[in-house]
């Protein structure tokens, strides 16, 4: 990794080794000047140069070019132990001499530095491999933090933090044990953010360099890698701990989706589960509740009664149906709160359903006239009629629960643009003011206790349906009672069956 | 209701057979119990009743495979009772055979009701087929003709087969796709709209008060009932 700074550094041992070596070859050619013939000479100088050049680099080399060329000048050429040539054909000699010098340094060192770039790659991937083998183990976000950890120290004396993205854009850091810092945690926020890589930094810590690393995943960024290069140690390379980074990241990753699979497998058998629960019920509660209300029934229309026990029995009869639309209304709100409510939608006519509910209700309706203006004109709308009826059964129900005997309940409906708007009146006492935006909660009541039965369910049922049906409901006070207002979306209907009246 | 009349009851729990046997004794009618569909079948083939109450959610399978089973040598009408709250349950009952449901609590006198509508239809003659009378209004089917309170109400084509297939299944529920094939055929089984718009045609020109008809009745989410 720092292979590349060695020669710069060991430079002056270098420089002085390189001089000694033209030293000793001047010193052991000095003998033979006049057996060996001066090219030769020049090969053996040239051959220092490269051995040079070989153990200590590219400047050492360079310099002992010099230094031969000026020795072989000094020593060899005539006149000796001068400067001075007197043959000027010499001079193309030390050229010559200078430029293989030259090149040989120059080409021993990209030598070197190829096979050095080389060992360090290696190096690396054997880093990132361990790593990676070791993070493929990892069944948790601790597990990886504890890995990566351990890697960086190991390999890199370098400490790492790991922030992963949780609910929202909000960043957490994993293991947060001993050294949670405040400045550390918004650096890594911004990061995350940001999405580029920052850093080094010298402020975060006193003794050490710090680098941030987003880490990116295949579908979307999953968190940050903070790490932490002590001083005494080197920087690594940027492409090192990019590539430290990829391997979390993508371990992260993994381990999300395994959350993912695991908790939809959860919810599946949840569903399941609530909705076996939900039939149990469903059957359980309704078998007692059928014979109990037709045995009412059958006393309460018998004719052998005295009138006291005739009553009675009515009275058991009207609160089993009660029971009953408890019952019904409980199970519509957990089938309806257990998540996608699905709509059977089709051409419906309001005026039909809210029939269809004025029937469904019979006796608890009989207290109240009922007064329906539709106009004739009433398009058709898209809904789901089953779970429309359930909404006026319950606004219904309410409308005569909450208004006294006798009184009137009026519906009607009118066309606004695209909109179609249903509302229901009745005469009673009106919603509580100041609570007219909340009577749709779940388990809302008109006051806190009150003699008047029921959960507060149906109106919140009631907005669950209208609100799945793109519409809205809305409670009001008017002149002499309550209104309750639904706005339906009003589509364009296919064209209606074409009929000539010949017969 | 004057010769007695063979009622198989086919329902698992035995608070509700008890109730409905007491209701029935009490209008004069034979009841036979049953509560599995192996035992109902074998009762059914033995009894030849006149009407059969029957319970889809029966511990030995499904009501369905005793409507499949029934209809293959009997017409005679059946009334299913539904603590289901699957609409798909109730429509797929009727598409086997089933005339009618009821769904669970009912009153004593709900059930006595439809018992009549169905047991009436199925006792009509050929001839009586062609001739009803309901609230103000007359039907001859065979010679076209719908009075109201003396006065001819002019009927569409269609209105007028809309009404003939009502008529001629009074007390039985029809399911949409039904009366869309029966009127309008095959091709239009998805046109509900084309119901909704002749049905509220007939309660305009026949009922009292169409908002609130008491002979074209709606079963929500299933089909039509008329009754007279």
């Amino acid at each position: 990794m720092s292979g590349m700074e060695k020669p710069a550094r060991a430079g002056l041992k270098a420089y002085l080794a390189a001089s000694g070596v033209c030293a000793l070859a001047v010193v052991l050619t000095l003998p033979l000047r006049d057996v060996i013939d001066l090219a030769n000479i020049i090969l053996l100088f040239v051959l220092a140069v490269a051995a040079i050049a070989v153990v200590w680099g590219r400047g050492p080399a360079v310099l002992a070019s010099f230094v031969s060329v000026a020795c072989f000048n000094f020593f060899f050429v005539p006149p000796r132990f001068s400067f001075s040539v007197d043959d000027a054909q010499y001079l193309l000699t030390f050229g010559v001499m200078l430029a293989v010098s030259l090149m040989i340094s120059y080409l021993s060192n990209a030598y070197r530095s190829k096979a050095q770039e080389a060992e360090r790659r290696a190096g690396e991937s054997a880093l990132l491999h361990e790593l990676a083998s070791d993070l493929s183990a990892a069944l948790t976000l601790a597990q990886i933090h504890e890995l990566t950890a351990n890697f960086l120290r190991r390999r890199l004396q370098a400490d790492a933090a790991l922030f992963v993205a949780g609910e929202g854009k909000q960043v957490q850091q994993v293991n947060a044990d001993n050294h949670v810092s405040v400045i550390e945690q918004t650096a890594a926020q911004g990061v995350y953010l940001n999405g580029a890589t920052v850093g080094p930094l010298a402020d975060l810590r006193d003794d050490a360099e710090t680098l941030l690393l987003p880490l990116n995943g295949a579908t979307r960024r999953r968190g940050v890698l903070v790490v932490h290069i002590g001083a005494t140690a080197d920087l690594p390379e940027a492409g090192l701990l990019a590539s430290v980074a990829a391997l979390v990241a993508t371990a992260v990753e993994r381990i999300h989706y395994v959350e993912v699979a695991n908790a939809s497998e959860l919810e599946t058998q949840s569903v399941r589960l609530r909705n076996s629960i939900l039939a149990a019920i469903s059957h359980d509660i309704r078998t007692p509740l059928t014979v109990l209300y037709g045995l009412a029934d059958s006393l309460a229309v018998s004719e052998v009664l005295p009138p006291e026990q005739r009553e009675a029995a009515l009275a058991l009869r009207a609160q089993s149906y009660r029971l009953h639309r408890m019952v019904d209304n409980l199970l519509d709100m957990a089938r309806l709160k257990s998540g996608r409510v699905e709509l059977r939608l089709d051409w419906q006519s309001i005026p039909e359903i809210v029939a269809a509910s004025v029937q469904s209700l019979g006796p608890a309706l009989a207290q109240h006239r009922l007064q329906l203006d539709w106009p004739t004109d009433l398009p058709l709308l898209r809904l789901d009629a089953l779970l429309m009826e359930r909404v006026f059964s319950n606004l219904l129900e309410n409308a005569a629960k909450y208004s006294p005997a006798g009184s009137c309940i009026g519906l009607g409906a009118e066309s606004a643009g695209d909109r179609l708007i249903v509302r229901i009146d009745n005469q009673g006492p009106g919603f509580p003011a100041g609570r007219l935006a909340h009577v749709f909660d779940l388990f809302e009541r008109g006051e806190a206790e009150t003699a008047v039965p029921g959960v507060g369910l149906g109106l919140s049922i009631c907005r669950t349906i209208v609100e799945a049906h793109g519409g809205h409901i809305e409670a009001f006070n008017v002149s002499g009672g309550a209104q309750v207002r639904i706005t339906l979306p009003c589509p364009q209907m296919p064209a209606p069956p074409v009929e000539s009246e010949a017969r | 209701m004057s010769a007695r009349i063979d009622i198989l009851l086919v329902e698992d729990e035995r608070e509700i057979r008890r109730l409905v046997r007491a209701a029935l004794e009490k209008e004069g009618m034979r009841v036979r119990e049953a509560d599995r569909v192996a035992e109902a079948l074998k009762e059914a083939a033995a009894t030849t009743p006149d009407l059969v109450i029957l319970d889809l959610g029966l511990p030995d399978g499904d009501g369905l495979t005793f409507i499949r089973e029934f209809r293959l040598w009997s017409q005679r009408p059946i009334l299913v009772l539904s603590a289901r709250d699957g609409e798909k349950d109730k429509i797929a009952a009727l598409d086997c055979g089933a005339d009618d449901f009821l769904g669970k609590p009912f009153s004593v006198g709900e059930l006595q009701a439809r018992m009549r509508a169905l047991l009436r239809r199925a006792d009509r003659t050929q001839a009586e087929f062609s001739s009803f009378e309901f609230g103000d209004v007359a039907v001859d089917l065979a010679r076209h003709e719908v009075v109201r309170a003396g006065q001819t109400v002019h009927l569409t084509a269609i209105e007028f087969r809309l009404l003939a297939v009502l008529l001629s299944n009074a007390g039985k529920v029809m399911t949409h796709r039904h009366l869309l094939r029966e009127v309008w055929g095959a091709e239009h089984v998805e046109d509900s709209h084309y119901l909704r718009i002749y049905v509220g045609h007939l309660r305009q020109k026949l009922e009292v008060d169409p908002a609130l008809p008491v002979h074209f009745l709606t079963e929500i989410g299933i089909g039509y009932r008329f009754v007279i």
